[in-house]
């Protein structure tokens, strides 16, 4: 059982000062074994706030992050999962399944953390698992500044994974879950 | 060539992963945990195995309570303990460990008083003169004759060698030692030993005399052990070598047969008949281990005579070492003894007394040396000792010692007794600070007393402080304490004493006291600035308080409110302004909280602006590039609230005023972006003219901004997201003009060099397919067709762009899927704004519209064509192919495809998800 | 052919009710028979007069006749035969002090300027008449138990002493004298010889900065020659107790180890006795400019001003050593 969590598209501070204060009491150090953030953190002030929740931060290069030092994509392994990360603004159109299912593909994934569209998405395509967490500050996007703070955490147990969706609606968290499986490798 | 098409909204609702309310979830249970961690652990660890095979329920609580067993508190580890081994030990592991120790005093005090030079080598010391003299011509007039060889007439053949020949000459010496043991001449090696004790007796050189100390007891060392050794082995052979039986661990006299004894005594007895007093020290203590063989008990009653011996010493550097000596020996048989030790540094400070009151001031002149260095060449003595004493001291037992060495008793009047400063000195650095801090008001008054050249006043002012913010006082102490600290050092006039007692006194305030005294401690530190100019080193502490006031302040106006605050601030210049000024700059980048306050605004703005004017052609890249990004955090923080309007006039400030600091600009134009948004957001969406021209002047300043940004990938970003935003806010026209800019701006970056950097190369690809992206986006021009933003795009990579084919491509192949995207009924987004009509409202299902389309499919289907495309872009392009057109055999598309595949299939391994796609 | 004795003890200490064992090793060429083999341990102490106080011509005449101790033999074996080579013949004779003459018990083995106490050990092989007799011998040393015995406290056994410039009756430097000093202490009289001489020495006040404290031991030794007796000290022993000028007022201890073999038990017998004394010297500094020209022609002539020693101050204190188990007596 491993508790993973995704959490991107923060803007801190172009867009947002902060984690919503609701978010931050909720994430607390020790919990969380791994940290997958699909990018546009931003400043590095937020990644070291990342790594005092958890020691394995992982971070892929969305457009305006400070950091030039994360890759473009990555990939993961997590207990029987292959985890990979990319912003998605390179995605054309943003957002597009098919596009995306491309990346997964070339990535080789079980599990796909993107982002740059700023809404809450998870996606079974092609026997693989596409997730955007939103944005955790719930910053505007390219084309719209109706956004809500969202992230999610994945538990990862043998091939079964539950992803809980936190979303901050109108000042009050709502948590919901998506439980799916791993298919078992043919042959 | 068929697009093929889409409809997103199925596609999506087809696989998307149903969402369900969760009732508990991972990060539910935070609050909770830690309370019933330490209730109810056990029932924690029940409810966590019943949960176990019904995840999803509450994973996290179940792995908190799996991590608070593995970190159980342990047993609190005594303060004071030491290992088993120490204190149990068997004479060899006392005597390790003590090695061990003495190895940090030894180098301490090599490295201490290393010093070179030359010394004067009397004939009768001289280590390599002939045979000491026979024995049987202790005449008294003899005796007499050779005190004067040492100290006077001495001159007549003295002989001046640099310390390292001496150095060379004790190696030699420390050669023929074991030259002779190997010979089994004992009493050539004692001879020998003799002589090297006899070194010590020399202090003439006084700043030598440590090193010498420590060269000659190493040499003495080795014989105290080869001594050991060698009856240790007497006892464990038979005479002819024999092995007997091996002695036991824990041996004690009893094991030890009578010609082992025999041999051991023999060698006390042959050195007490050594006449000089300091050479018949130094080799009864190398020697002292042995009495183990001799007799049971614990050599206690050996210590404590030879500590009242070296009262016999009348020179207050050998008597010093001497004791020293008899100390680091003593650790080695019983670490826990310290009555000896007590005693002897009474004993000592009874001499010492009288250097500090200056009765040896002709021995200190003669010998060449300033009464301050001759005093702390003694110092090892008062480190060692009070280590020593307070090692393996309980509470009540250090108290008693604080008495004893504090205060004197005469008579049955308890006199007032200034204990000297160096004792205090490491006595307060050996006492726990639990102990201090209880008796911090009697260590205070003693403090103010205890004046003298052994140690400076203020380094002892300065342990306590260190010591009480360790260990607080009990709460009724806290003023008290502090009070009487600061009536002394407030009279000090060295401004670096007095500020570095303010800078751990800061600490003390901040940690137990109110803002009151913070004040009052501020206004007296102005009151010291204000008599003299402060050098440098007191500026340096100066920052260091200044930087611990703003460490504890929980914001700026924490210590911006602070009186006298500012003045000192001002009194700093030079780098130590400019590193408190950055320490400003980065308290504020921490606190990460939005600025609100004019005059904090001002302040900071100001203390920003003269970072920057600080800055010139020799600041370090370095220095600037740091100097730039807490100037943009701070730019960042500042918050008008709802006044947007001056908030855009701060940033033409910080435009105008950071004119060569990107970061600030980047940070300028985030914020004006962000502005213009919040504009939209206060006018729910719908804006007003107000708000409208608001926003407009927001996108003009950043028309404005983005162009004097140095890096071109940042101009580019900043040309998209400003354009995004003015979209957003329906502000087509000026969206267009600044994606104009951006084509611009590519078109000049072809002439650039860097264009051919890697990693600008992909950040370039990754810009420009957020770019097609974005286009989707933007409404066609009739006049200037739908997509001729595309165009201008296509023919700058095409024509302009210095790049590897295959990034081209790839750029290509996003314009492709760009344009499947433009050519479905309904695009895949909209931007979220009343005031925009996108393309596939405002054109769709028009045949000009698609002809343009295709036209531009076509230009670039037809660029692609002509490049040779071969690996992971044959595979990527293949795939995109796929995605943007229906597959119509025949079709020059399909030829095409076809192509491509065979170019890829063989590159992917045989169950490849792709290589199934592509099929 | 060499007669060689050799004892089990290597250091060839023994006590008076010990028994003596070794062997005698005879190595020859060619084959011996003898026709008795014998041990004998004697003690004799010898007295010699000092010149100075006999005077040279009388001490030519003046023999006087060794004292004996002790004389034992022991016959080893009667008759036998050596073979070539190596013959060890084994040994045990008891040392019976209680036989010797002096007083139902044997004194230490003593070597000193003017007596001398020895105990030697010899092996002599006859080998029948007109036969050169083999023989060897070596000295053992006879000393009085050595284990600790409690030393009783008692105020009896301790002189005390006081050192001032008025006790002295040589001529003192006038700024010693005027300024004064002090130095009190006591030792103890009564001393057992394997445990030291101990006491404390405190200078209480001194004006003058103190050089060097020494305690000397001191033996006389005397004789009774032609009816008269005839005393010699010599010193024995040196031990300095303070080096420099020391804190006034703290006691230093006096813990003197004797010299094995250089010291005896205190006794007096007939013709001669021994006795022991210490002797308590201090030197003080005091400034005298001396001259002094350096050779050295490359450096500039320098005065230099020396310390001397211009004084001594002498008491005399006298010990009694004792035998073993005679401290109380």
């Amino acid at each position: 059982m491993v508790l993973v969590l995704a959490l991107g598209d923060l803007h801190i501070p172009h867009r947002a000062p902060d984690l919503p204060a609701k978010f931050k009491s909720m994430l607390v150090p020790g919990k969380i074994q791994h940290i997958v953030s699909p990018g546009n953190l931003c400043i590095k002030e937020v990644h070291d706030y990342l790594k005092s929740l958890c020691a394995d931060v992982n971070v892929s290069k969305g457009e305006y992050d400070e950091d030039s030092r994360y890759p473009e994509t990555k990939v993961l392994t997590i207990g029987s999962f292959r985890l990979g990360i990319c912003h998605g603004h390179q995605v054309i159109p943003w957002g597009d399944l098919d596009s995306l299912a491309m990346l997964q593909r070339q990535l080789d994934v079980d599990i796909l953390i993107t982002g740059h569209t700023h809404q809450f998405k998870a996606y079974k395509h092609e026997g693989g698992v596409i997730i955007n967490p939103g944005s955790g500050t719930g910053a505007y996007s390219s084309i719209t500044s109706n956004v809500n703070p969202s992230f999610v955490l994945m538990d990862i147990d043998g091939l079964r994974v539950v992803v809980y969706v936190y979303e901050l609606i109108e000042g009050e968290v709502k948590v919901d879950k998506i439980d799916f499986k791993k298919a078992q490798p043919v042959n | 060539m068929r697009f093929r098409a889409r409809n997103y909204e199925e596609e999506e609702a087809a696989v998307c992963l149903p969402r369900q309310p969760a009732q508990h979830h991972p990060l539910g249970s935070t609050v909770p945990p830690q309370l019933s961690q330490l209730q109810y652990l056990p029932l924690q660890v029940s409810t966590a195995v019943q949960h176990f095979d019904e995840v999803p329920v509450d994973p996290l609580r179940a792995i908190s309570a799996q991590d608070s067993l593995l970190c159980v508190p342990g047993i609190t580890v005594q303060e004071r303990s030491c290992p088993q081994s120490v204190l149990n030990g068997t004479l060899d592991e006392l005597a390790e460990t003590a090695a061990k120790d003495w190895e940090n005093h030894r180098a301490s005090i090599l490295r201490r008083f290393s010093s070179n030079g030359t010394i004067k080598v009397s004939a009768p010391l001289d280590i390599l003169s002939k045979q000491l003299k026979g024995r049987g011509k202790f005449s008294a007039s003899a005796h007499l004759q050779e005190l004067d060889e040492m100290r006077g007439g001495a001159n007549d053949d003295a002989e001046i060698i640099s310390q390292e020949e001496y150095v060379f000459r004790l190696r030699e010496l420390n050669d023929n030692i074991a030259d002779a043991w190997k010979n089994n001449e004992r009493v050539a090696t004692l001879r020998l030993a003799v002589k090297v004790a006899k070194l010590l007796s020399d202090t003439s050189t006084p700043r030598f005399y440590p090193t010498l100390f420590i060269l000659a007891t190493d040499i003495l060392e080795t014989i105290g052990n080869l001594v050991w050794r060698r009856i240790k082995g007497k006892a464990e052979l038979d005479d002819d070598g024999k092995l007997i039986k091996p002695l036991p661990e824990n041996f004690t006299a009893d094991d030890i047969r009578q010609e082992a004894k025999d041999t051991c005594s023999n060698w006390f007895y042959k050195i007490g008949s050594i006449h000089e007093l300091l050479p018949r020290i130094y080799l009864e203590i190398t020697i002292l281990r042995c009495l183990h063989f001799l007799q049971k008990d614990p050599p206690i009653q050996e210590f404590q005579r030879l500590n009242m011996m070296i009262r016999g010493l009348g020179d207050p550097l050998a008597s010093a070492y001497a004791r020293l000596y008899l100390a680091r020996k003593g650790q080695s048989i019983f670490p826990r003894e310290t009555g000896y030790l007590i005693v002897g540094l009474d004993d000592y400070l009874l001499l010492y007394r009288r250097v500090l009151s200056g009765e040896f001031e002709k021995t200190i002149a003669k010998i060449g040396i300033d009464k301050k260095s001759y005093v702390s060449l003694v110092e090892p003595i008062f480190d060692l000792y009070l280590q020593y004493i307070c090692a393996f001291t309980n509470k009540e037992e250090l108290l008693f010692i604080m008495r004893t060495f504090c205060e004197q008793q005469s008579g049955s009047n308890v006199k007032e007794f200034v204990p000297v400063s160096v004792l205090m000195h490491y006595l307060l650095r050996q006492l726990p600070a639990a102990v201090v801090s209880t008796k911090a008001l009697d260590l205070s008054r003693i403090l103010k007393k205890s004046v003298d050249i052994s140690k400076p006043q203020y380094l002892n002012y300065r342990l306590l402080g260190r010591k009480l913010c360790e260990c607080h006082p009990p709460a009724e102490l806290h003023l008290p304490v502090l009070n009487d600290v600061w009536k002394e050092v407030s009279k000090f006039t060295d401004l670096v004493e007095y500020l570095t007692l303010a800078d751990v006194f800061v600490e003390y305030i901040l940690q137990c006291s109110s803002d009151n005294e913070m004040h009052a401690l501020l206004k007296d530190i102005v009151k010291h600035l204000k008599k003299a100019t402060p050098s440098e080193e007191a500026l340096k502490i100066l920052e260091s308080i200044v930087v611990k006031v703003m460490g504890n302040a929980s914001d700026l106006k924490g210590f911006l409110n602070m009186p006298f605050f500012t003045y000192l601030l001002d009194k700093l210049h030079g780098e130590t302004k400019k590193s408190v000024q950055k320490q400003i700059l980065l308290f504020i980048s921490r606190q990460n909280q939005y600025l609100g306050d004019p005059i904090e605004r001002d302040f900071v703005f100001n203390l920003s602006k003269s970072l920057y004017k600080s800055l010139d052609s020799l600041s370090s890249e370095d220095e600037q590039r740091q100097f730039a990004r807490l100037i943009s955090r701070f730019v960042q923080l500042v918050d008008f609230k709802e006044d947007v309007e001056q908030h855009l006039l701060f940033l033409v400030d910080c435009r105008g005023t950071f004119t060569t600091m990107d970061p600030v600009k980047e940070a300028v134009v985030h914020i004006s972006n962000r502005l213009a948004v919040i504009a939209l957001r206060v006018a729910k969406g719908k804006l007003n003219q107000h708000a409208v021209d608001f926003v407009k002047s927001c996108v003009t300043f950043n028309e404005i901004t983005i162009p004097s940004l140095e890096n071109v990938l940042k101009r580019i970003l900043l040309y998209i997201a400003s354009a995004e935003v003015a979209l957003i806010n329906g502000l087509i026209s000026h969206s267009e003009s600044l994606l104009k800019s951006l084509l611009a701006c590519l078109q000049d970056l072809g002439h650039m060099h860097d264009a051919r950097n890697e990693k600008f190369a992909v950040e370039l690809l990754g810009c420009i397919q957020k770019l097609c992206s974005l286009l989707l986006l933007v409404p066609g021009q009739p006049d200037l067709g739908a997509f001729y933003l595309f165009r201008g795009l296509v023919d700058i990579i095409d024509n302009e762009l210095r790049l590897k084919e295959p990034l081209k491509i790839e750029m290509f192949l996003g314009v492709i899927l760009a344009c499947n995207a433009l050519s479905q009924d309904s695009l895949p987004y909209h931007v979220d704004s009343l005031e925009m009509i996108s393309n596939d409202e405002l054109f769709s299902g028009e045949p000009w519209y698609a002809e343009q389309l295709a036209q531009l499919t076509d230009m670039v289907v037809e660029r692609i064509k002509k490049a040779s495309i071969a690996g992971n872009e044959a595979v990527m392009a293949c795939q995109i192919f796929a995605i943007a057109f229906e597959c119509d055999v025949g079709d020059d598309i399909h030829e095409h495809y076809s192509t491509l595949a065979r170019a890829a299939i063989p590159l992917l391994p045989k169950n490849s998800r792709i290589l199934k796609f592509i099929d | 052919m060499a007669l060689e004795l050799k004892l089990r003890r290597a250091d060839r200490v023994y006590k008076p009710a010990d028994v003596i064992d070794g062997c005698i090793i005879i190595t020859t060429t060619s084959p011996i028979s003898y026709q008795g083999i014998k041990i004998v341990l004697t003690g004799t102490a010898t007295l010699q007069p000092s010149l100075r106080s006999v005077g040279v011509l009388e001490s030519l005449y003046t023999s006087i006749k060794p004292i004996q101790l002790l004389n034992k033999s022991v016959q080893v074996d009667s008759t036998g035969k050596f073979n070539p080579g190596s013959n060890e013949i084994p040994f045990h004779l008891t040392l019976d002090g209680s036989k010797g003459g002096f007083g139902g018990s044997l004194p230490d083995t003593y070597h000193g300027a003017y007596v001398n106490i020895q105990y030697v050990l010899s092996a002599e092989v006859s080998r029948g008449y007109m036969l050169k007799n083999l023989s060897g011998s070596v000295e053992i040393i006879l000393e009085s138990s050595r284990g600790k015995i409690p030393r009783l406290p008692g105020p009896s056994l301790f002189v005390y002493f006081y050192i001032t410039q008025d006790t002295q009756k040589h001529s003192l430097l006038p700024s010693i004298r005027s300024g004064g000093f002090r130095v009190t202490g006591r030792v103890m009289t009564h001393c057992c010889l394997t445990e030291p001489v101990v006491g404390e020495l405190t200078v209480e006040h001194a004006a003058v900065s103190i050089r060097s404290i020494d305690l000397t031991l001191l033996r006389t030794e005397s004789i009774t020659l032609n009816d008269r007796m005839v005393s010699e000290t010599t010193e024995v022993q040196a031990t300095q107790v303070a080096d420099g000028d020391v804190c006034r007022g703290l006691s230093l201890p006096i813990y003197l180890i004797l010299p094995r073999l250089l010291t005896c038990p205190t006794l007096s017998f007939g013709s001669f006795s021994l006795e022991f004394g210490l002797a308590i010297t201090i030197t003080f500094e005091a400034e005298i400019s001396k001259f002094h020209a350096q050779s050295d022609s490359t450096t500039p002539k320098e005065w230099v001003i020396n310390n001397l020693s211009i004084l001594l101050v002498m008491w005399l204190i006298l010990l009694c050593l004792n035998f073993v188990g005679d401290t109380l007596r």
